[in-house]
């Protein structure tokens, strides 16, 4: 009864966090909640207006 | 324009903000959408696509915040997004966001979507500035010369908004001619020869056809890749000989000719619709005064330090109190909840589970809400007081003395959130070798997922000095970025030197309600953080402390026990070679916040509180070596996959993953070595 | 005289533009052209903070060298 629950939990857990690895390695998916390559609303979101030159022309 | 307008009902209209950066663009979204923004990406590129939405009466409206830009040139991702949204995407009215007490500048970007054919709405913003200012726009004259309707608000106090909203529910079907402004002769000639050329070779009609013979004249690069995209090379090539011959013939730069007219046309506009008090000298203003002192050669950088400083008792003197009621809180849920499962006769297998589990690992980072979000707060009142950009003025000399330069200074800011959109944001540096020194010392930046372990070991070991003790760690990690800055720079590849420019906006006192919406998404993402990784690295954590069945919970045998053996007598030397430590770092690399809650689980701290375990195993020496370490070490695997996807190779992340590694194993060994030496904190 | 040649509190006439279509393009975009009024307000090591108009703009040297200008002022 008890290897079931921890069973389920643990292979549960298992599955999510390497999900979530894989992911974020691959970039399509991260562990950070709500971040993936796209986005991450943990992020400063401010727009900074930096402009760099670079000698050209 | 606006021709790609897709199907949509009556009652829905799409509209797009675009406008300077500074002209209170964002704010203005903020108060369209109220906290039903949703932040993503435009695909392909880190510029942040913001998407809402508003309602006005019976209408729905979608509100696309574009990137705030100064101009519709090539220059950047940003403009190049923003200019192919406006030319090709879905939308059905642009407002123009500007800054009334800055109308050279401003007109200069409204021009450019006038003269491409963008149905807008002029949006004269900031009109309490300008009022200020003595300046006075006659709104009627305005619309008249632009060719627009024209509406004055003030987002920043919540002013003319549904006035706004009116105008552009009325207006969602604007059909306004392009704007032409008379180039002088030579110029207008050359356009019309483009023009017929273009249309001979059936370049689309879904730009409009002058626009883009202008831009040609101007070399723009995307305009010449659209032009070979729509007729071919070699078609192309004829039109781009046409316009370098007459320009060998020319006098003057087309470019010079073109820009003068438009600000001949700028000028004209702006003393025709608008009165500004005489002024013989620009008088100094209270951002003069301000800027006078904290961008002074000797005190910038103190200033900003101070700031820094500040920032951090803030965070720590207000969230203290708070920390120890939710903590308080927890402790008493896990007792009571404790007592009450195993008096309900439920098995002690799952009373563990929600005792020593949820509570003790998810509970334990939960606790921490109070200082996330306050730091953020801070962060985000600071950057919309207009101080960071000072700050970056400030920070460059010293970093161009690491041969770093001030642009590699806003990803690293970034990263003090996260340091996942702080390598995102070194897409900003054009310089390759830049790019990469700024995504390795990334990490050193120490993120907000780590701040829950600095507090709980601070607090626990330090607690009469728990700020200084934090900030010191953060403070050591810059220090640890400079270094790292100025070796990889010896070591990695030459590159360009560049230079920048960089707007200095004027002070603002922030919004409370643009700063609130933003921390209410970081403690939400937090929140959603715990239930979610963190959770379940817990939830695994706590089986395996749990097995081999039979054991002793979270002892030396268990599984975890077991595991955190194999890895402990790496961190020996460092004075935490104990498995809880090791298995805590390890399983770090999922996510910071896991070291809370792997020690919560470990020590069963839904039962004694987490911070009575730490003080009974660590000396507070050995905690701030563990500290150190923590700070330095590998980060977590979404910053590691967004280098990899930054530098689109494996051979950066698994360079950042090892020396850093590396680097935290030696400073802490340092410290706790050399601290034991010293006899102190043992 | 390059704008970067200047002192702080001194004012002057921008003549031209050089440099190339990039930077030429994001100097004018910020406001820099030929007729405006510019006034350096710091100059102390690294880049300049320079004033036009209202607008303040921090300017990298080698960026401040783009910008030509004349010290007599803009009379036309």
């Amino acid at each position: 009864m008890e290897y079931l629950f921890l069973g389920i939990l643990g292979f549960g857990s298992l599955y999510y966090i390497g999900k979530k690895v894989y992911g974020g390695i691959k970039g399509t998916d991260s562990p950070c909640a709500g971040c993936s390559d796209q986005s991450c609303p943990v992020s400063g979101g401010k727009e900074y207006n930096f402009d760099e030159i670079v000698i050209d022309d | 324009m606006a021709l790609n307008k897709s199907k949509r009902k009556n009652n829905e209209v799409k509209v797009a903000l675009a406008g300077n950066p500074n002209s209170g663009k964002t704010t203005m979204f903020n108060e369209l959408t109220g906290s039903r923004q949703h932040v993503g990406n435009w695909p392909g590129v880190t510029v942040e696509k913001k998407t809402g939405r508003a309602s006005y009466q019976n209408y729905s409206l979608e509100v696309i915040d574009l990137p705030g830009t100064y101009s519709l040139g090539a220059y950047s991702e940003d403009e190049v997004v923003a200019r192919d949204f406006l030319t090709t995407g879905d939308y059905d009215v642009v407002l123009n966001i500007i800054n009334s007490s800055n109308l050279d500048r401003n007109l200069y970007f409204t021009v450019q979507l006038l003269e491409m054919g963008v149905d807008l709405i002029a949006v004269l913003n900031m009109a309490d500035e300008a009022e200020k200012k003595g300046i006075k726009i006659d709104k009627e004259k305005i619309g008249q010369l632009l060719g627009t309707p024209v509406v004055e608000t003030v987002a920043s106090k919540g002013r003319g908004i549904d006035s706004l909203l009116a105008e552009t529910v009325q207006h969602r079907d604007l059909s306004e001619a392009a704007l032409k402004i008379d180039y002088g002769s030579e110029v207008e000639d050359l356009i019309s020869e483009v023009v017929s050329m273009l249309k001979e070779f059936d370049f689309t009609s879904q730009i409009n056809q002058r626009w883009a013979a202008v831009k040609l004249i101007e070399h723009d690069p995307e305009a010449v890749k659209l032009l070979e995209r729509e007729v071919g090379v070699s078609k192309a090539k004829k039109i781009k000989s046409l316009i370098a011959e007459r320009e060998l013939k020319a006098e003057d730069d087309f470019d010079n000719i073109i820009i003068d007219k438009k600000y001949e046309f700028i000028n004209k506009v702006i003393s025709e619709s608008v009165q500004r008090p005489a002024a013989d000298q620009e008088p100094e203003n209270v951002s003069d005064k301000i800027d006078a002192i904290v961008t002074n050669k000797y005190l910038g950088i103190p200033i900003f330090m101070a700031v820094m400083w500040g920032i951090f008792k803030f965070t720590f003197t207000l969230g203290d109190p708070l920390i120890g009621y939710i903590e308080a809180f927890f402790e008493a849920a896990g007792g009571w909840l404790g007592g009450l499962l195993v008096g309900a006769g439920i098995s002690p297998l799952i009373t563990s589970f929600i005792t020593d589990g949820i509570i003790g690992g998810v509970g334990s980072v939960l606790v921490f809400i109070p200082n996330i979000f306050l730091l953020f707060l801070a962060i985000g009142i600071l950057e919309d007081s207009g101080y960071m950009s000072r700050a970056a003025y400030v920070m460059d000399k010293v970093m161009s003395k690491l041969g770093l330069h001030g642009k590699s200074f806003i990803p690293m800011i970034v990263g003090f959130g996260c340091n996942v959109p702080g390598v995102m944001a070194t897409r900003t540096l054009d310089s390759k070798r830049d790019r990469i020194i700024s995504i390795l010392i990334n990490p050193l930046m120490s993120c907000s997922a780590r701040l829950p372990v600095y507090v709980v070991f601070a607090g626990a070991l330090f607690p009469n000095h728990a700020s200084t003790v934090v900030f010191s760690l953060y403070a050591l990690g810059i220090v640890m970025a400079v270094i790292m800055a100025g070796i990889f720079n010896k070591i990695l590849f030459k590159g360009e030197r560049s230079h920048f420019v960089m707007e200095l906006p004027p002070y603002r006192f922030p919004t409370l309600k643009g700063v609130f919406i933003h921390m209410w998404e970081k403690v939400g993402a937090f929140i959603k953080k715990a239930g979610t990784i963190i959770f379940a690295v817990v939830v695994l954590i706590w089986v395996l402390a749990n097995l081999p069945l039979g054991v002793e919970y979270a002892s030396a045998q268990s599984l975890i026990g077991q595991f955190g053996q194999l890895m402990a007598p790496i961190f020996e030397p460092l004075g935490f070679g104990n498995w809880q430590a090791a298995s805590s770092l390890v399983f770090g690399i999922l996510a910071k916040e896991v070291v809370v809650g792997t020690l919560g689980v470990v020590y069963a701290a839904g039962e004694g509180g987490l911070r009575a375990a730490l003080t009974a195993n660590f000396s507070p020496l050995a905690a701030y070596s563990f500290l150190t370490m923590v700070l330095l070490y590998t980060p977590c695997i979404a910053t590691l996959g967004a280098i990899k996807s930054e530098t689109q190779s494996w051979k950066w992340p698994i360079i950042t993953a090892s020396y850093l590694f590396v680097l935290a194993w030696l400073v802490s060994f340092v410290i706790y070595q050399g601290g034991m030496l010293l006899g102190i904190g043992v | 005289m390059p704008l970067a040649m200047l002192r702080p509190g001194e004012t002057a006439c921008i003549k031209e533009i050089v440099g190339g279509r990039t930077a030429k393009g994001k100097l004018t975009d910020l406001g820099f052209v030929s007729g405006k009024k510019v006034k350096i307000h710091s100059s102390s090591g690294g880049p300049l903070i320079v004033g036009l108009g209202d607008n303040r703009v921090a300017l990298g040297h080698g960026m401040a060298h783009k910008v030509i200008v004349d010290t007599k002022g803009c009379e036309n």
